[in-house]
Parts: C-alpha cells; structure tokens; sequence
C-alpha cells in the first residue's frame, strides 16, 4: 500500500440493526457490519468485495452518510463525522458534498419525472451559488466528459439505456467534484460490453480528478480490472484485507481463496483449483461463534469454532484466519 | 408517422403530455364533456332559458319537450313547483363543479401534506397522525359530514368542509403508502446524498412521483363529494333550497318518480353523465402524466 495521508479512514465501523421479533419474543440484533477498519488514500481505489448479505451495502451507507454507524469511526479528510452524525442528523453540508454514491441500479437511481439536466442540476442548486449559465454550463461539460450528447440532457431516465443511465449517475456523483465515491455494485446490472466502458470512464475520471473511490462489488474480474487495494467481506466482518496484486498472486484467508477459484476464467492456464464450499450465508441475527467462517471452512480446526480470529498482519496484508501463517 | 423528427427532437413537455392525452379517445371525448359542464356553469345567465327559481304555477310538472304534453317552453319540463329542470340544471352545475373542486383541493392539500409528514417521521408524528386518521374512518362519513355540519351550521362552504373531511383520511393514507414505497428508491437516497433537506425531499423528489394515484383518488373523489353534498341536501343539512343542486333535485323529486320519471331522470342522467366524464378524465390524465407508461402507449 502506500504512505499518502488517507482521505477516507474507518476505525472499527459497527452498524447493528434492531429486528422485532414479535410481541413476545425480544428484539432480536442484524450484526450488519462489526468493525471494519480500513484507509483509502487521494486517487486510490479500494475494492469490497464478498458475497450478497456480507455487508457491503451497510458499508456503503455509512460511508456516505446516509445512515450513522451504531459504533466506530469515520474520518473524511482527518474530520470524525460520526460525532458529528449521532449528535444530529445534520451533517455539514461542506463534508457532505465531498463524498458521493453511484447505485447498483441505473434506472432507479435517477427520478423517473426529472429530465437529465434536472437531476444534474439538483446538487449544484443545493450545494453552490453558480448563477443558472453557469450550472448550465457544469452540466454540458459534465455530460461530454461522461460521453453523453447534449441533446440527452432534455430527457427522461426512461428514454436512455441503462449504460446511459449510469454515465448520467457518475455526472451527478462528480459533478461536485467529491473527494470519494462510493460505487455501490455500478455495472453487476449492466451488459458485459457497456461494464467495461463503465469501468473505463471511473477511472478516466480518476485519472483526470484524482478522486478515491470505494468500488463495491462481487465480480472479481471487475475488481481485478479497477481496484487498488482489496477488501474482502464475510458476514459483516473484514476478512482480508491488501493490495490488490498481493491478494489476487496468493489469496491466503480460505474464503478469499473459495471466491477466486470460483470466479470464471477462459483461459485454461488462469483457472485456479476450484474449492467447494457447501451451505448458505449463515444468519447474521444467529451468527456462528468463533470464526464466522467455520461453518462452512474446508480448513476448520477446533480453535475456529471457539475463537474469534482477528484481523492481524500476515505478509503483506491483513488476514482474519487462524489456520493461515505467513 | 415521421420517425426521423421524433429520433431528433424532443417534444416540450407540455405538447408531450397532450399528444398522449389525444391517444386516449375515452379520455378526450371526456374532456370535451367537462368543457361543457364548465362552460354551463360558467355562463349559466345567458345559457340557462329561465330563472332556476322562478315558479310557473301554470306548467306544473310539464313533460320534456319530445313528449305529447311537452311544451316547448320547457325543453326538459318542469319540476312539482314549475321550475324549468333544464335551468336547474345549468345552474346545478355551478354548485356541483364548485362543492366537487373545493372539497376535493381541501381534502387533497392537507391530505398529501399529511401523508408526506407521517412518511417522513415515522417515530413520533406518524402514529399521531395515522391513528387520528383511523378515527375518522371508524365514523361513516356521511355521519361525520352530519357531525361537523351540525358544529359549524348548514351552507354551500360549510358542506364543501364537511365532505372534505370525510375524503381526508383516504388522501392521508394514500400519500403516506405512495412516499414510503418512493422513499426507499434509491433516487431519494441519492437527492440526499447531494444535500437535499427534507423539506425538498418530501416536496420535489418525492411527491412528483406519489402523484399519480392521487390524482386517480381525486377524480374520483370529485364524483363522491357531488353524491355526498346531495344526501346531505337532502337531509336539509346541505345546500338550502331553492338554490338549485342536482342531488337535492333528485331526491326532492324521488316521490313523483312514478307520475313524472323525468324529474328524476334528468338530474341521475346529468350526474351520471359528469361523473362518467371526469372519471375516464383522470384515467386520461393519469395515463398521460406518467412518463413510466408512456412508453408503453
């Protein structure tokens, strides 16, 4: 990894979520994130990946302030905004512009009754005193630089492709010129050919701003493609953690080494030895104790079962695993 | 068509939103019915070939003009008083069109403001709010339309408030189901993440999108206020007489229905014609004002 002073930093972030269970029963806890920890430098790309129900979702909610964390910390550009969330519900609206989200679904995430150009121009009228040319103005650059034509900004998001819809989400996430961008699964529903020309305008953009971006996601080949550092998730719980070429070259936690050799390759040579594992997800309301993972670990000892294995360092990245030694 | 200019340019949304209202044939014919309820009621002195209270004791009930006893001063007949039906009805359709408007803008406004509240702060407001509105549609709401007339005295703008209130839980409870579906979209989420308060949230990014049942509920509720002004008239508790109304027309006439039908008939026709109209009007309106059907139109 490397030593710039980190833009995004979360210290032990935590979100449980209250479930009633009935009249009789108590309230039971989602244990939907527990403490995850991590850094993200200016212009670097962290990838999340695990599979669905992991937590990568909540993640993103706390990351862009949508939802405060139930414990932890979170510091954007070195300002705790946790304090800052639990005492009120209004956030600094400085910070709050700085970090912004692009969505799994491109149709969704856009207002079915706004024109393009009045969901571009929503965050400008909100967030900064531009005159109307000069919003206009934003907006038309904004729209090439994504690699949409004028003439679209008139439109309804029904009128576009789902491709375009998602260009027309980046606008609006970087129209502000954000520090950090979440991208929540952006191209999971999008055809193969449009994903990679999706992935090329983030880091295009990247490239040109020098923007972070927190890429959620649980398509490998996608991670490999865009990410800097990698963060693997299970269970709401960080299970490895490194720079990407040091975990793709040798994962080490067992899950992380399931999920490559689950992920398809064309080529024989790539193809990794493929590891089974059996069962579903665990329930985070009932999870499993010591390692979350021992249910379903080809690997599991008895320690696993008993202990809960933290995140401690192993070569050159950050391993949760007993079994695993450097 | 020419498929190469709608390729090319975009329609402003107004003269979008009436090519797709034009589509709909049921809805323009509508349209064209309530222009002329609108301008009868507009014009009703100059229309209308009589006063509406003027009694002729000479033509007491006079059959409609195509029957062998009509008389062609009295195009439709005349009521057990001698008033001309059809200058009634001409007038009737100012009261009617009025109580109809009014009581559906004062349930519809602090109807949906209400809904949206409770969407938006679930904890404490919403149950206040939700559980007040159950209350009010425990009481049936004729009875609680009596209930409010009997407080606040009988009149036109009285009986507009009553039957407002009566319509406002059914608003309350659409709006707020209509937001909670919205706000969970990932959209709403995303206007917040760009700063928006709730204020604007509930105003410009959700309620744009809660509109179309609304505006169906509202059409038809136009057609329940008239109803509901009527049973009231008839109770004397609404409009007073000799005001001219088609539903105290009605049921002022219900005990010559077997001597003289067209007493009856003509104010049912006339406010089964209206509602018709403005019923299919809102399906048309709906259709139109919905950019995720027309793709399908």
């Amino acid at each position: 990894m490397n030593t710039q002073p980190p833009i995004l930093q979360a210290e032990a972030l935590t979100r449980h979520y209250p479930v009633r269970r009935g009249w009789f029963k108590s309230p039971a806890v989602v244990k939907a994130l527990n403490g995850v920890s991590f850094s993200l430098a200016r212009g670097r790309t962290l990838a999340v990946v695990g599979e669905s129900g992991c937590g990568k979702s909540t993640l993103a909610r706390q990351l862009t302030m949508i939802e405060p964390p139930t414990s932890g910390r979170l510091l954007i550009e070195g300002v705790d905004v946790v304090d800052v969330a639990t005492r009120s519900t209004h956030i600094d609206p400085e910070l709050r512009r700085r970090v912004q989200i692009v969505f799994q679904n491109p149709h969704a995430s856009l207002n079915p009754r706004n024109t393009i150009a009045e969901s571009l121009h929503e965050p400008l009228l909100i967030n900064t005193r531009l005159t109307a040319a000069e919003r206009r103005e934003r907006i038309e650059a904004m729209l090439e630089r994504v690699g949409l034509r004028p003439e679209h900004a008139q439109r309804y998001p029904h009128m576009l492709s789902g491709g375009q819809c998602q260009r027309v989400a980046i606008a609006r996430a970087m129209i502000l010129d954000p520090a950090i961008v979440v991208a929540d699964e952006p191209v999971s529903a999008l055809d193969v050919s449009i994903q990679a020309q999706i992935l090329n305008l983030f880091m295009d953009i990247q490239e040109s701003d020098g923007a972070s971006f927190v890429f959620i996601s649980h398509n490998l080949g996608v991670v490999e493609h865009i990410a800097h550092d990698l963060l693997v998730m299970y269970l709401g719980s960080v299970v490895e953690y490194g720079s990407k070429q040091a975990i793709f070259a040798a994962p080490l936690h067992p899950y992380t080494r399931v999920l490559m050799s689950a992920s398809l390759a064309i080529r024989r040579e790539d193809r990794r030895e493929r590891i089974r594992i059996a069962g579903e997800l665990p329930s985070p309301l009932n999870p499993p104790s010591g390692c979350t993972f021992h249910t379903r670990c080809p690997f599991a000892a008895e320690r696993c079962r008993r202990e809960v294995p933290l995140l401690r360092q192993v070569a050159d990245r950050q391993v949760a695993c007993h079994i695993v030694t450097a | 068509m020419n498929t190469q200019a709608l390729r090319t340019s975009v329609p402003s949304p107004i003269r979008e939103f009436c090519a797709h209202y034009a589509d709909n044939t049921g809805a323009v014919i509508a349209f064209g019915v309530f222009t002329l309820l609108v301008i009868a009621a507009l014009f009703a002195p100059w229309l209308a070939p009589h006063d509406p209270i003027e009694q002729f004791r000479s033509h007491l009930l006079t059959p409609p003009v195509w029957t062998p006893q009509g008389s062609p001063q009295f195009l439709l007949g005349t009521d057990a008083l001698g008033r001309d039906l059809l200058s009634r009805l001409i007038y009737g359709a100012r009261v009617s069109l009025a109580i109809g408007l009014l009581s559906v803008v004062l349930s519809l406004i602090p109807g949906v403001l209400l809904g949206l509240v409770a969407a938006f702060q679930p904890r404490i407001v919403s149950p206040v709010i939700m559980r007040t509105m159950d209350v009010l549609l425990a009481l049936p709401s004729l009875l609680l339309a009596i209930i409010i007339i009997t407080i606040i005295g009988p009149g036109l703008v009285n009986t507009m408030i009553a039957v407002a209130f009566g319509a406002l839980p059914a608003y309350t409870r659409l709006a707020r189901a209509a937001a909670l579906v919205e706000m969970n979209k990932e959209y709403v989420t995303a206007s917040r993440v760009a700063g928006a308060g709730t204020l604007r949230l509930m105003l410009r990014t959700v309620l744009p999108n809660c509109m179309p049942p609304l505006i169906v509920k509202a059409t038809l509720n136009f057609s329940s206020a008239v109803l509901e002004t009527a049973a009231l008239g008839f109770l004397g508790l609404g409009v007073q007489a000799p005001t001219p109304e088609w539903g105290s027309m009605l049921s002022a006439a219900r005990d010559y229905i077997d001597r003289a039908p067209w007493v009856v008939t003509m104010p049912g026709i006339t406010i089964l014609i209206s509602v018709l109209a403005i019923n299919l009007m809102g399906d048309g309106l709906r259709d139109a004002l919905d950019p995720k059907l027309k793709r399908n139109l």
